[in-house]
């Protein structure tokens, strides 16, 4: 019985699953306004405050959201960081230094989370003037728009 | 929702999660595999309950101790319940009925599965006695393969 | 809450890889904390698996685990979050009067089997995060660490202090096992950017780990051992899922979750009632700001007292004397190793990391992106 003690198999096992998600409603409008370099909020008739991405809902009012608001393609940006590695399926490899921050478009009450690029991350200071760069040839319809860059 | 047909628009994700790095308990399953290749089972008894599990796991799920006694297991044993599966997994129909039972070895309290052969799956009762057909001993390789099926005693 | 339900045992390891199948793990905890307290499987009226379905590789995974644990053929449940939300369901049960003893069992293996990020990835939204594909558990942390820096005047050389001070804790704790012992300041400087500001030892480690818990009815109690610690009050509290519309350099879901622990606990100056604090800082910036958040201590004080070893053993709030989640953190199982920490610094049998002899200690639990969802439990003697 040599060795079976505390012996244990390790097995691969394939698990991989698609999935489809519908994107609703609110998300779809966002999507077509990007097509055509607009951002698109929604505003909360409780809070006052403007969604973006737009949601159906107000967390904090539990309100239904109705009054959509064309937002500026300029906005300021309120954080950002300088990524060293890209995380696929949970794992981490090496990756050329990037920069995301967090941009939060004139008349939003939210930042969105975006590319920053065309500055040294060292001059990047929260509170400076950023604005939208397009690319409207965009394979993934979620970078039309495609990042940031001050304005 | 009274808003007749509408084309949602869908994006696909994934989970993709193969990644793991499964470790199964070997020992139970290696001490069975080991014997088959032989001709026989052995499983693990619990010297505290005396229950004999195969496979046999590393404890035992009433007494909650480590078990690591290995006995040896008769490949004769009794029908407890079957089925016949009478479509492949798509659907199918299948030329010749198949019978999956489950059986209780002699000498061995939990049961195994296992396949019967030459026999009208009409005729199959719980109760009735089977032993294990083994193939050839140059064919057995220690695995699961090693026992062809079941056949009446 | 007076004496109603007490923590009676504890048994848990942790490790970079145990070098176990997780069924040898939770039998392993199990086992010992039934042999400490010279009790069999019987004697437990219910059992609460705390575990993750994407960390184990397999839906339900509780029912895989229920033999190993000694549920077969008894009362089980299973709490999709961290462990320390096992604790305060076990107390629950325990509470509403059915129940005499309860077995929480938290654990992962994240250590060896699997990325631990996936639970975060996976939890993000699948029509926008997930198709955008810049939100992740790291780059999340890395924006609130800034954030934080920012808020309190810190630089990046505080990470790295307030890193080594809690690993300094954690190399000291006998229950922890990381292979990232004996790193100082210049060690975590040194290690590499992960997402800026935050270095590979600014975050957690992978870690394997169980922790079982045994709550018992004040009865049962004080049949099963000559010093319960008692569960003196607990609360939780969520934040909006959506981590850009949080004040990052706080966490209210934390300040809300405390308020509640402490109301029900009768605590009313937690700064100066509470000894010890034990919170999973899976980061090296969220000891100081979970402290400030919960009351503990003063919001522009805590992260230089802290990276100075302001909160060590010997301190009026002795803050992860154990090292913390950043010294070791199955995913799961962490909150519940919080609980079991101060049990042990309650009793007494804390060893080389006992901190003083406090009366009154705090376990916190987290969940989510961000701290967006905070648990505590106030324990005592
Ligand atoms: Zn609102
Ligand atoms: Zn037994």
């Amino acid at each position: 019985m040599e060795g079976l003690m505390g012996s244990y198999f390790t097995p691969a096992v394939p698990m991989d699953f698609g999935y489809n998600y519908r994107l609703g409603a609110y998300l779809e409008r966002y999507l077509d306004g990007l097509k055509e370099k607009k951002i698109l909020g929604v505003r909360c008739s409780g809070c006052g405050k403007v969604l973006v991405p737009p949601r159906m809902y107000c967390g904090g009012c539990r309100l239904r959201l109705e009054e959509w608001v064309e937002l500026g393609t300029e906005g300021e940006l309120v954080e950002f960081t300088v990524g060293h590695v890209s995380m696929s399926k949970g794992r981490l490899s090496q990756a050329e230094p990037f920069t995301i921050g967090l941009v939060r478009p004139d008349g939003a009450a939210l930042p969105l989370l975006a590319r920053i690029r065309g500055a040294d991350p060292a001059a990047l200071r929260p509170g400076m003037r950023m604005r939208a760069v397009w690319d409207p040839d965009a394979e993934n319809e979620y970078l039309v728009l495609s990042h940031y860059e001050p304005a | 929702m009274g808003e007749g047909k509408k084309d949602f628009r869908v994006v696909s994700g994934a989970w993709e999660l193969s990644g793991f790095n499964f470790r199964v308990e070997g020992r139970g399953m290696r001490l069975m595999m080991r014997g088959m290749k032989e001709g026989k089972f052995t499983g693990i008894r619990c010297g505290s309950c005396n229950m004999v599990y195969l496979p046999g796991p590393f404890y035992c799920r009433k007494c909650l101790v480590e078990i690591d006694e290995p006995v040896d297991v008769s490949d004769h044993g009794t029908i407890r319940s079957f089925t016949a599966t009478m479509s492949d997994i798509r659907g199918n129909p299948l030329a010749e009925p198949q019978i999956a039972l489950m059986v209780q070895l002699d000498g061995c309290d939990s049961w195994i599965m296992g396949v019967l052969r030459d026999v009208d799956w009409r005729e199959v009762r719980i109760g009735q006695r089977v032993k294990v057909r083994w193939k050839p001993p140059e064919e057995r390789t220690g695995s699961l393969q090693d026992m062809d099926c079941f056949e009446y005693e | 809450m007076d004496d109603k339900v007490a923590i009676v045992g504890i048994e848990y390891s942790q490790g970079d890889d145990l070098g176990l199948t997780r069924e040898r793990l939770c039998f392993r905890t199990v086992r010992g904390v039934l042999d400490k307290l010279g009790i069999d499987r019987h004697a437990i009226d219910c059992f609460i698996l705390a575990s993750n379905d994407f960390l184990e590789g397999r839906t339900i995974s509780n029912v895989f685990e229920d033999g190993p644990v000694g549920a077969y053929l008894k009362d089980e449940t299973k709490v999709e979050m961290d462990g320390i939300n096992a604790v305060v369901y076990g107390a629950l049960r325990i509470l509403e009067g059915n129940y005499d003893t309860a077995m929480v069992i938290a654990h992962s293996l994240c250590g060896h089997q699997v990325s631990p990020y996936l639970q975060v990835q996976y939890s993000l939204d699948p029509t926008y995060d997930r198709q955008l594909g810049l939100l992740n558990e790291l780059s999340g942390a890395a924006l609130q660490a800034r954030a934080y820096l920012r808020s309190r005047g810190l630089d990046e050389g505080w990470l790295d202090r307030a890193a080594a001070a809690a690993l300094a804790n954690g190399a000291a704790n006998d229950m922890v096992t990381r292979s990232l012992d004996g790193a100082d300041e210049s060690k975590v400087a040194s290690s590499s950017y992960l997402y800026e500001p935050l270095r590979e030892m600014h975050c957690y480690p992978p870690t394997d780990g169980a922790c079982a818990i045994v709550l018992a009815s004040a009865g049962r109690a004080r049949e099963l051992t000559d010093r319960p610690v008692w569960i003196r009050g607990f609360g939780s509290s969520i934040d909006s899922y959506y981590f850009a519309g949080r004040d990052l350099t706080r966490s209210a879901s934390a300040a809300d979750a405390a308020r509640r622990a402490f109301a029900m606990a009768g605590i009313s100056d937690p700064a100066s009632e509470i000894g010890l604090a034990e919170v999973s800082d899976l980061f090296a910036y969220q000891a100081p700001l979970l402290a400030a958040s919960m009351g503990l201590a003063d919001a522009d004080e805590a992260p230089r007292r802290f990276a100075e070893g302001g909160f060590g053993k010997d301190a009026r709030l002795a803050l992860n004397p154990s090292g913390g989640a950043l010294s070791a953190h199955p995913v799961c199982a962490t909150g519940a190793v919080r609980v079991a920490e101060a049990f042990r610094q309650l009793r007494g049998e804390a060893g080389a990391v006992q901190a003083g002899e406090p009366r009154l200690a705090l376990a916190h639990g987290q969940d989510g992106l961000c701290l967006q969802q905070n648990t505590v439990v106030v324990l005592g003697i």
